[in-house]
């Protein structure tokens, strides 16, 4: 992904095709209230694909900002002219009814019932066979699986759709739809949304302050905006719930890998000593590494 | 991590890579594990340095790019570089390296990781559990601390007296350690062998200090206190039979070898000028004679056959200056011998 690429997101559309300033001070973070799309090439690329008639997946972590770049193209489409459904993951028939309201589809028949689900199911996919619309569906991994394949259905149609999904598995429409993945975003405009959070909450924070929570972020929007905010209660955190966090213990072996070498070459030149300490050192660092191995692992949950 | 942790496994990191006890090396290894902190202007090096701690710290998250395998390259390149022309600092460099490495490396046991692979973001931590990292000033960390003192001063303290692998050798008390402390000292200064062992003879048993004069076979021959020689190994000509030896480096002595070519002439006057004072000289070699008549030669079970006849020829292995003067300076030989000179400074 260029960099020069990824610029900010926002929910006002005046300010997407803003540039992004390669020195930033104080005084070029937005004011409070304002926001700036970071994601500018998946965001050309995304609404590019629906364009043409495409279905397009965007996954990526929890806070990576799938759902604002999902309020951007929504906006884009609007403001083109296009119609959109923009759904969350509710019950089935819910969400057949949220479609339907979005497109204006009638939900009940000529004798004023309700419409099964069947029956908005078909109904919507006619409506979409027969008009340019767009179908987006946010945290699309949480759906249930029958809508998944109703998803599917529609896509072998070729109804334009956009999906977007936090660890969505291999399978279903997940599997036959073009992806996205969105990659951590730059620090810097991580940074760019830690001092405009701040100053939405009204603290300053020094630099030194800003580096330090950033390193709780990793490339993660939400869980900068998180960081400012555990300051802003005064919580003392280190950790964070990104997931670029990677475990170097095999390292560990491979100091115990070297020790063995050094007993090898003090048994080939008859240096006893040298075997013998190599010996001990290597046993020592495989041992070491085998109970780092298996220390309890991390719960998932939050505890 | 505090930055005295920092500067103990920084330093104590730097005395066990380089064996060194030097207080300027361990100096430089120590304050260089506090150089990655600059990326931050609270830290120790970023109030040293504000002017390159606010360049970090308003570009990038703490514990990125100082703390990264990039940092240690660049750092070590600059200081290699440095030390191609002034060859005097290469420890100096050695010891900013390792210092430095190991400043950031510390880090991946704290909860927030480090970026070892920048510029990619993923942090590296051990172990993988958060919950079983190293919290700041939390009372894992001085626990730690204590040990990290412990570990420092148990290998300032090896390392101030030869090293580890000397102190190992010391403790498997093993003959290839006494070689080795031989070799590398042996030509500078006397050695001392304490033995533990049997005699071979009668299976006695020998518990003491002796001088090491050469190495023989997969032994030594050493010297007791009181001029008596034993070869000491593990063989089965040994006199002494070896269970535990180890050395200690002694006073300084230089050793060196001459050659002696003697042409029908008396032993006597011809190793004469070997007698100085605090010199231990010891004689190695074979002579021939015409007649071995009225030599009566030392014969001790005991000790190590430093002069060994047949008929004509005499064969002598560091046998004492004093001893062949005494037994063979009147007889006329020829042959060769090659003179072990042991210069001790006078006392």
């Amino acid at each position: 992904m260029a960099i020069s690429g990824v610029l900010g997101f926002v929910p006002k559309l005046s300010s997407l095709n803003g540039t992004q300033d390669p020195q930033l001070t104080t005084d070029d973070i937005p004011t409070p209230g304002e926001f700036r799309i970071y994601r500018q090439a998946e965001l050309n690329r995304t609404t590019a694909s629906l364009l043409a008639n495409g279905a397009i997946l965007i996954a990526g972590e929890d806070g990576s900002g799938k759902s604002v770049l999902a309020n951007a193209v929504v906006e884009k489409l609007q403001t083109d002219g296009f119609m959109v459904a923009f759904i969350e993951p509710t019950t089935p028939k819910q969400m057949l009814l949220e479609i339907a309201h979005q497109f204006d589809i009638a939900t009940e028949d000529l004798e004023g019932k309700s419409l099964t689900a069947d029956k908005l199911k078909r109904a919507i996919a006619n409506f979409l066979e027969s008009n340019t619309a767009f179908l987006i569906v946010d945290d699309a991994h949480s759906c249930d699986v029958k809508f998944r394949m109703w998803l599917k259905q529609l896509k072998r149609q070729g109804v334009p759709m956009l999906l977007l999904a936090t660890d969505p598995p291999r399978s279903d429409v997940f599997i036959n739809v073009p992806r996205i993945e969105l990659r951590p975003l730059p620090e810097q405009a991580i940074r760019e949304i830690m001092i405009q959070a701040a100053i939405e909450r009204g603290i300053e924070l020094k630099p030194s302050e800003l580096s330090k929570l950033q390193e709780r972020a990793s490339g993660n929007p939400m869980l900068a905006i998180r960081a400012v905010d555990e300051e802003y209660l005064g919580l003392e955190i280190e950790g964070a719930d990104h997931r670029r966090y990677f475990d170097i213990t095999p390292i560990i072996l491979i100091v115990g890998v070297i020790f063995v070498i050094m007993r090898f070459i003090g048994r080939g030149t008859n240096d006893q000593a040298l075997y013998i300490f190599g010996g001990i050192a290597a046993a020592i660092f495989m041992g070491l590494s085998r109970i780092l191995y298996n220390l309890p692992r991390e719960s998932q949950r939050i505890r | 991590m505090l930055g005295i942790s920092h500067l103990l496994i920084s330093g104590t990191a730097t005395s066990l890579l380089l064996g060194t006890a030097s207080p300027t090396l361990i100096a430089v290894g120590a304050i260089a594990g506090l150089l990655p902190d600059i990326d931050i202007s609270t830290s120790p090096a970023g109030r040293v340095l504000p002017w390159v701690s606010s360049y970090f710290e308003s570009k990038m998250p703490h514990r990125s790019c100082t703390h990264s395998l990039v940092a240690s390259g660049a750092i070590a390149i600059v200081g290699y570089g440095v030390a191609l022309f002034n060859p005097k600092l290469i420890n100096l460099v050695h010891a900013l390296s390792i210092g430095y490495f190991f400043g950031w490396f510390a880090d991946v046991f704290t909860r927030g990781g480090v970026e070892m692979f920048w510029p990619s973001p993923v942090r590296c931590v051990c172990p993988g559990n958060r919950n079983l990292r190293l919290r700041t000033g939390s009372n894992a960390e001085y626990f730690v601390l204590v040990l990290l003192i412990a570990i420092a001063l148990a290998v300032f303290n090896i390392n101030n007296s030869g090293g580890v692998l000397t102190q190992f050798n010391r403790l498997i008390a093993s003959p290839s350690g006494v070689q080795h402390i031989y070799n590398e000292s042996g030509s500078t200064h006397l050695i001392k062998a304490n033995i533990k062992g049997v005699r071979t003879s009668d299976r006695s048993k020998v518990n003491g200090q002796y001088l090491i004069i050469q190495v023989q076979g997969t032994g030594f021959l050493v010297q007791s206190d009181d001029g008596r020689i034993y070869k000491a190994s593990t063989e089965p000509d040994s006199q002494i039979f070896l269970e535990e030896i180890t050395a200690d480096v002694g006073r300084p002595a230089i050793t060196n070898i001459e050659a002696l070519t003697l042409e029908d002439e008396p032993i006597g006057s011809a190793i004469a000028k070997f007698n100085r004072a605090g010199a231990m000289v010891f004689i190695s070699g074979q002579l021939s004679f015409d007649t071995l008549d009225g030599v009566t030669l030392p014969r001790d079970p005991y000790q190590f056959p430093v002069i060994k006849a047949s008929e004509t020829s005499i064969t002598l292995e560091a046998a004492p200056l004093a001893i062949v003067q005494s037994k063979l300076g009147e007889e006329f030989a020829t042959g060769q011998l090659q003179v072990r000179v042991i210069n001790t400074s006078s006392q």
